[in-house]
């Protein structure tokens, strides 16, 4: 059987720009996986969310998902069923007019009953608290709901492999926790996660993280890994989490440091 | 002052809001997703009429300058240093005073200068968020009004943004109000925080004050800041600090001195 899923030499340049958007990459995900994309402003990691669905065509190498190649446009359809982005910004990603449209949009472009796509959208709107703005037009949404629609299209197809960049931004701090575990539920139901950022606490429960760095990729390892490299990772444009970094600050051994619970206890037993 | 929106149904984003800003003083906005903070700041910007209430500015001349949320939705001239240049033109400056005033403002905010031909469209979110916080900074506003300043900035353009307008405050007494739901940024600029709910003004406080409403900011899907957080669980366990501290240097102040008697303690016994 052939693998879930594949970058074989990926790269891609945007056409009339001399910068490099994505260089030689490589990368092969085994089914529920959860890996972590990190690297600093403009190192690649939007245009590889973008390539790894099929939004971009590499212009070397190869994105294959179950075997279909993203360079096949008769195959796209298939990659579209298995492979969903939330994008960066939500705006580009809205095609409805209001959002319970915008929800119910992808779920009934698959064969399914009509009473199964109404429950579907009703638990996307309930599960995402937009059902008191489900009349409304997307583009007329606060940024932070904006996020969660964005958020929702994509959560209600259940696709194998969710991509998400920076799903937490816009969110306020009780919806960062909310949305975090909720994406970490996918994968006790078997799905995959490539979550692109530039924080490290929201990487620490990956499987693994690839930093991007000038397009390329430059380093790879357990999340755990790039804390006892602080002086890197920061250089990388990579945000430690705060904990760490107070632990730092304070001349405390902080690699073991990644949350407000383990300092305090650290700092008063 | 209140503000509705019209649609198919009339929202109320802001509701009898009222307070006061000293010149040069640093202000903090917080509140849950979609509780009228960018209302708010668009108000105070003169981009909408608030349907009652009134909005005055007294005393010193220069303008009012609002950063938006969703910066690549405000971009329309050909390249990066035409459109950081727009706002000065219309200041009426001299071109060499507009040129000195852009190579500064995209300086400061940390963007590549490769990056400064080329289409703002063409740019990272990340790079395309600096663009706007540089084209605002250009117009040297005497009271700027920043929204989610920090969403799509990696670490070192997160530490640029913060420097930046420390520097400024402290030269030219540039008044803030910053809205975010990163209150650690927040932290670091403001003593004040105003906090907004379902578009209403629910607290006019400062950091320190914070401190002792923390399960009502929790009801509010928000937090305080890390070291706040920090103090605040170390004061609860019975450890000698005094966890409402109005500054981000305060704060460092007071958790130092904790620790180092602690090591103390430690070295003496
Ligand atoms: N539409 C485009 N046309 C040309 N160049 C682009 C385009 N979009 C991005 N780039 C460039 O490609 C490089 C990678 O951009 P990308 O958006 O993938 O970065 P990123 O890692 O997602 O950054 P950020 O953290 O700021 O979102 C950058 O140098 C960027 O300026
Ligand atoms: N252009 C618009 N037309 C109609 N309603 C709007 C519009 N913009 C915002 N709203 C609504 O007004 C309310 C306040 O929105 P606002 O954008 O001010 O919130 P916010 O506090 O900035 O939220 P966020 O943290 O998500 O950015 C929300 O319920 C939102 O859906
Ligand atoms: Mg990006
Ligand atoms: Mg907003």
């Amino acid at each position: 059987m052939a693998p879930f899923f594949v970058l074989d030499q990926v790269s891609y340049c945007y056409p009339g720009s001399s910068t490099t958007g994505v260089c030689q990459v490589n990368l092969e995900l085994e089914p529920g996986t959860f890996l972590a994309v990190l690297g600093a402003n403009g190192s690649g990691k939007s245009t590889l969310a973008r390539l790894c669905c099929g939004l971009l065509k590499p212009t070397a190498g190869r994105v294959l998902v179950e075997g279909y190649s993203t360079a096949n446009d008769d195959e796209l359809k298939e990659i579209y069923r298995r492979v969903g982005l939330v994008f960066q910004h939500p705006d580009n990603q809205f095609v409805a007019g209001t959002v319970e449209r915008e929800i119910a949009f992808g779920v009934e472009n698959r064969t399914l009953s009509p009473a199964v796509i109404r429950r579907t959208v009703d638990e996307g709107l309930v599960r995402f608290g937009l059902e008191p703005r489900k009349n409304v037009s997307p583009h007329s949404l606060s940024g932070g709901e904006k996020r969660l629609l964005s958020l929702a299209d994509i959560w209600v197809l259940k696709p194998k492999l969710i991509l998400v960049d920076e799903p937490l931004a816009m969110l306020d701090p009780g919806a960062k926790k909310r949305i975090t575990r909720l994406l970490a539920d996918l994968r006790y139901s078997g799905q995959s996660m490539i979550w692109f950022t530039h924080g490290l606490l929201e990487a620490l429960t990956a499987d693994r993280v690839l930093v991007m760095a000038g397009g390329r990729v430059v380093w790879s390892g357990p999340p755990a890994g790039l804390l006892t490299m602080a002086e890197q990772a920061r250089a990388w444009g990579i945000t430690l989490p705060p904990a760490t970094e107070a632990a730092y600050r304070l001349g405390l051994k902080a690699t073991a440091v990644t949350n407000l619970d383990e300092l305090v206890s650290v700092l008063w037993r | 002052m209140v503000y509705s929106r019209d649609g198919e149904a009339k929202i109320q984003a802001l509701n009898g809001v009222s307070f006061r800003v000293r010149s040069g003083e640093a202000v903090a906005l917080i509140g849950p997703v979609g509780s009228g903070k960018s209302t708010l700041l668009r108000v105070l910007a003169g981009l909408v009429k608030p349907t009652s209430g009134r909005v005055t500015v007294e005393g010193r001349k220069g303008p009012v300058v609002l950063a938006i949320q969703e910066p690549q939705r405000g971009f329309f001239a050909a390249t990066v240093r035409e459109e950081v240049a727009f706002g000065p033109e219309n200041l009426d400056l001299d071109p060499a005073e507009v040129a000195a005033r852009v190579t500064w403002a995209l300086t400061a905010v940390g963007l590549k200068e490769e990056r400064w031909t080329v289409s703002p469209f063409q740019l990272s979110g990340g790079e395309q968020r600096r663009v706007a916080l540089a084209a605002s900074l250009a117009m040297k506003p005497r009271f700027l009004l920043l929204d989610e300043p920090t969403i799509g900035l990696d670490g070192p353009g997160q530490a640029a943004l913060v420097e930046t307008l420390r520097k400024i405050k402290a030269e030219t007494g540039l008044g803030l109000l910053v809205a975010s739901h990163d209150p650690d940024f927040l932290f670091s600029l403001t003593r004040r925080v105003l906090v907004l709910n379902d578009g209403k003004l629910t607290a006019d406080t400062t950091w320190g004050g914070l401190t002792h409403q923390g399960p009502a900011l929790e009801a509010l899907s928000l937090e305080l800041p890390f070291l706040l957080s920090l103090l605040c669980r170390l004061q609860a366990a019975g450890a000698p600090v005094e966890a409402a501290q109005e500054t981000i240097e305060e704060a460092w102040a007071e958790l130092s001195r904790f620790y180092l008697g602690r090591k103390q303690e430690g070295g003496d016994r």
